[in-house]
């Protein structure tokens, strides 16, 4: 019973998947799905959660093909190396350093709305 | 024999990344024990022992590349999970994944086209910092290479995992929801699973920002360059 309605709910999933702009179009339906039915169907959790949990096993077969692309990488360490660990640093920071900045401003008149509320 | 290979194909696959798995909790999420790494060295060994070629093996495996789809349809569920926080927070933390997600790829584009690598290289690295499935489809669509943008991505995840605690030291970054909207949005999953180490909270605003920044880098990028 169960693996009959992971496995239907598979298919619906994946049938998203088909259409042109891919998975993206997938998400939008079901968020919006989940929206109006205001809460997760169990059929949609018990589905969503194995896929979750072990979705990195997925790109196993994708990324065994990067022995394809090793003179490419050979080529062009430093670009790679700027372009993955530098430009990575960079970001993670700044954007850690703006979230920071706009959150602290948020949490005092949030706290205060809260105990207005209360 | 055909079917055997594959089926043998397919539980080998799942059974080296489960132990894979086991590896990486057991060394605590060591970030360069990811169980992608360590399982897809173990596999290109099998591959290179049995004299199987990789579009063989992706013959086999298909199934696997398969549920990558509804895997990715179903980040759906942790996004309406955080749908309250987002709403509550709206364009406060909105912005910095925005932010994020257009400095991260310009910065690692600038980087290639200074040192004049090929274009589809260049196409690559603009998905360097969404989730894989995201980020492969993505990269197919403004003809980078899928299998290298799954590598690349990784190794994003990986850098930010590893070294995101100590800048945010350096930085003075404490508060968790800012940390993980940064993990979130620049180191996607590998960074959200950081940030699940964290705490709860930082988990929280990772799923949000790896979600925001995966869609909204998916529908822009192939609109601009497809």
């Amino acid at each position: 019973m169960l693996v009959g309605l992971f496995v239907t709910s598979q298919i619906t999933l994946a049938h998203f998947n088909i259409s042109l702009p891919g998975a993206i179009l997938g998400i939008f339906v079901l968020i919006v799905a989940l929206v109006v039915l205001r809460r997760v169907p169990n059929i949609v959790a018990l589905a969503s959660k194995p896929l979750l949990t072990y979705m990195s096993l997925f790109f196993v077969p994708a990324i065994v093909a990067i022995v394809n692309y090793t003179q490419l990488i050979v080529q062009f360490p430093w670009a790679l190396f700027l372009a993955i660990v530098v430009s990575t640093l960079l970001s993670l920071g700044l954007t850690a350093l703006i979230a920071q900045k706009l959150m602290h401003a948020l949490n005092t008149p949030n706290q205060e709305n809260d105990s207005a509320n209360n | 024999m055909w079917i055997v290979e594959s089926a043998a194909w397919l539980v080998f696959t799942t059974l080296v990344y489960l132990a894979c798995v086991r590896l990486y909790q057991f060394s605590r999420q060591f970030p360069l024990f990811h169980p992608l790494i360590v399982c897809t060295l173990l596999i290109i060994a099998a591959m290179y022992v049995m004299q199987t070629s990789i579009a063989q093996y992706q013959q086999h495996t298909y199934l696997l590349t398969f549920l990558l789809g509804p895997a990715t349809v179903a980040l759906a569920v942790p996004l309406y999970h955080q749908s309250r926080i987002l709403l509550a927070m709206n364009w406060r933390v909105v912005l910095p994944i925005v932010i994020a997600g257009i400095v991260a790829p310009c910065l690692s584009w600038i980087s290639v086209y200074w040192l004049n690598a090929p274009l589809d290289l260049q196409m690559t690295v603009l998905v360097k910092s969404i989730t894989t499935p995201l980020a492969m489809d993505t990269a197919a669509l403004i003809s980078g290479i899928p299998a290298l943008a799954a590598v690349m991505v990784i190794s994003t995840g990986i850098v930010g995992a590893v070294c995101g605690p100590s800048l945010f030291k350096i930085l003075k970054v404490h508060n968790h929801a800012a940390q993980g909207t940064a993990l979130g949005a620049v180191a996607h999953a590998i960074g959200t699973a950081k940030a699940f180490s964290i705490s709860e909270q930082c988990a929280a605003f990772a799923t949000l920002a790896l979600c925001l920044n995966g869609i909204m880098t998916a529908i822009l990028l192939p609109l601009l360059f497809a």
